[in-house]
């Protein structure tokens, strides 16, 4: 039975269970005093996170701008006028791309360098800390960087296709739609890689040695090593990671703020900066609101394949 | 795992890893270039490699071009604050919910790890008018609550895991000396977990100290002004195109990040992989 504790969160899918003293000995224990434990971080969960969250989308159903004087219930009229405005459909869609495209760049490069660096060889530990620094910059700064990097007229990204004839004129990246986006997508995935490696890592770590030599002994090279013994070892874990990643992805603020601010025009407005602009922009809380309650919906497909995938089964009683 | 046996092997290997590792590196190598360059070097269409004029005027710049020092100081003690907060919540109630069993602990549990799906910018379109109705916005504790809700629930459930997986004997020692169940906690359970709890305060101190969304919305004044904002209204206004200056900022306002990371890197590695948060 796989215990409270290694469901919560396991990265990997072996399931060791050192947590079974532990559950002797919570049986043993009065729960008040537990419940006084957990008591101040639920008081706070609940005034800070659960009160303003559960609030917002009260808002969504309520006419709550600079013009009205008194908020008032107007039932679905702002999911209506969020569908019908082309202009917010489409950062709904401009999220989706993001986040495909983000994820699906971070995961396949985390997952490669996660390869490279689980081979033996001379300064791995060092590589390996090293690979953390563009998760661990500020999101401002990074934002700073790429910016440099995609700069129309001294960027290195342009000098470096100019020379290779790539380009014949400087292309200004942050001023077209597409590249803007293609932006914040390298941006993204750079951030990102070293969190994915970390997972994948820790995942390559478990994947039995028999099982790779198996393989080998069946006459079979690296691919087949891959395809046979390791990815499937690693299905767990590239499940959980692409289900996170997804979630932070979706959930992107600071970097494209800081970046993109959302443009050029809207090309790169996703879902949090529209909630962003509507409620601290132009004040209307009660749109800002409803577009934040469609974004939560559709974070929550994500989340509920995770909570599906690392929580064990509602028959078994923990806790 | 894989054989580099053979010479093709050997060479997409080798290949793939470049590719990567130029991704990975090649960025921050740039922002130290350009920080070392004069402004003649950095403004070419074609810059090279090397700084080959190298100065430290860009950082001198830097601390004059924007109060940096100030910036760098409200967001050491919101940070700061803010991640001992949600440390010292996160790890009562893991304690709480890991070691005892009461009714709700279950439900309390999904909840904190449910959570990570809230979008925080809808949280803070409700969270702002009740900030401010209480006359929080533009005070350091304004932000120290905030800074805590973004990672309380990663708070709870790295150190749930943690908990978990301490020897029983340990808990058994700290129930035959006798002593109640807070002292056994604070004199015994805290100390013996002392890596995880730092590896949580390094997690809450780095979204703290990374945050621009709170710190934009709940700080008006140019005296709480924050780390993020702060650069932000610098270098996306007056001194825009200064890149060598942007650069030397950069660096500047990543350092204490980067050396609190460098000091405390193996315990952040293991929190990391005790509970996987959202990349």
């Amino acid at each position: 039975m796989a215990s409270n504790a290694d469901a919560v969160i396991p990265v990997t899918s072996t399931p060791r269970d050192p947590s079974l003293g532990i559950r002797m000995w919570q049986r043993k224990r009065g729960g008040l005093t537990g419940a006084l434990f957990a008591l101040p971080a639920a008081a706070f969960f609940s005034v800070f996170i659960a009160y303003p969250l559960a609030r917002s989308v009260q808002r969504a159903f309520y006419e709550d701008n600079l013009l009205t004087v008194a908020p008032h219930y107007i039932g679905l009229h702002n999911f209506r006028a969020f569908f019908a405005n082309r202009m917010l459909v489409q950062s709904l869609w401009t999220t989706l791309i993001f986040v495909a495209l983000a994820t699906a760049l971070g995961f396949l490069f985390g997952l490669v360098w996660a390869l490279v660096l689980n081979q033996s060889f001379k300064g791995r530990g060092v590589l390996r800390a090293l690979t953390l620094l563009p998760w661990v910059l500020p999101s401002t700064v990074s934002a700073f960087l790429w910016a440099w990097i995609l700069n129309a007229q001294y960027g290195v990204l342009n000098a470096a296709l100019l020379k290779l004839h790539v380009l014949h004129q400087p292309f200004a990246w942050l001023a077209n739609g597409n590249g803007a986006m293609g932006g914040i997508v390298a941006a993204r995935a750079w951030i990102s890689l070293p969190w994915f490696m970390l997972m994948f890592l820790a995942g390559l770590q478990s994947v039995p040695q028999e099982l790779a030599e198996a393989v080998r002994v069946d006459g079979g090279g690296n691919v087949r090593v891959l395809r046979d013994a390791v990815l499937p070892h690693l299905n767990y874990t590239m499940l959980v990671a692409l289900m996170l990643g997804a979630i932070g992805n979706l959930q992107l603020f600071d970097l494209i703020y800081a970046m993109t601010g959302g443009g050029p025009v809207t090309s790169t407005t996703v879902m949090s900066l529209e909630v962003y602009q509507s409620a601290f922009q132009n004040f209307d809380y009660g749109m800002a609101a409803a577009i934040g309650t469609v974004w939560l919906l559709v974070t929550a497909l994500p989340a509920i394949v995770y909570l599906r995938i690392v929580l064990p089964s509602r028959k078994r009683s923990v806790g | 795992m894989l054989d580099l046996g053979s010479v093709k092997s050997r060479a997409l290997f080798a290949l793939s890893a470049l590719l990567i590792g130029a991704f990975i590196f090649f960025p921050i190598y740039w922002m130290a270039a350009t920080a070392l360059k004069p402004s003649f070097e950095a403004f070419r269409v074609i810059p090279s490699l090397l700084p080959m004029h190298p100065t430290l005027s860009n950082f001198t710049e830097a601390l004059h071009q924007s109060p940096l020092g100030r910036y760098i100081k409200n967001s050491l003690i919101a940070a700061g604050l803010g991640a001992t907060l949600s440390t010292v919540l996160g790890s009562y109630a893991a304690y709480g919910l890991a070691m005892f069993r009461f009714t709700g602990a279950r439900t309390l549990m999904f909840v904190f790890l449910a959570s990570q799906m809230f979008p925080f910018a809808l949280i803070l379109v409700s969270l702002y008018p009740m900030l401010q109705n209480w006359h929080l916005t533009n005070t350091y504790l304004g932000l120290i609550i905030s800074y805590a809700i973004l990672s309380l629930p990663a708070s709870v459930y790295i150190m749930h895991s943690y908990f978990s997986k301490l020897p029983p004997e340990l808990l058994e020692a700290a129930r035959v000396d006798g002593c109640g169940e807070f002292r056994a906690f604070h004199s015994i359970v805290a100390q013996a977990s002392r890596p995880g709890i730092i590896a949580v305060w390094l997690f809450a101190f780095m979204w703290g100290w990374n945050d621009l969304l709170f710190s934009l919305t709940l700080v008006t004044s140019q005296h709480l002004r924050m780390l993020g904002p702060g650069l932000l209204g610098t270098y996306l206004g007056e001194f825009r195109d200064n890149w060598g200056g942007i650069m030397a900022a950069s660096l500047i306002a990543s350092a204490p990040i980067v050396a609190a990371f460098a000091v405390l890197q193996r315990s952040f590695v293991r929190g990391l992989m005790a509970g996987a948060v959202k990349g």
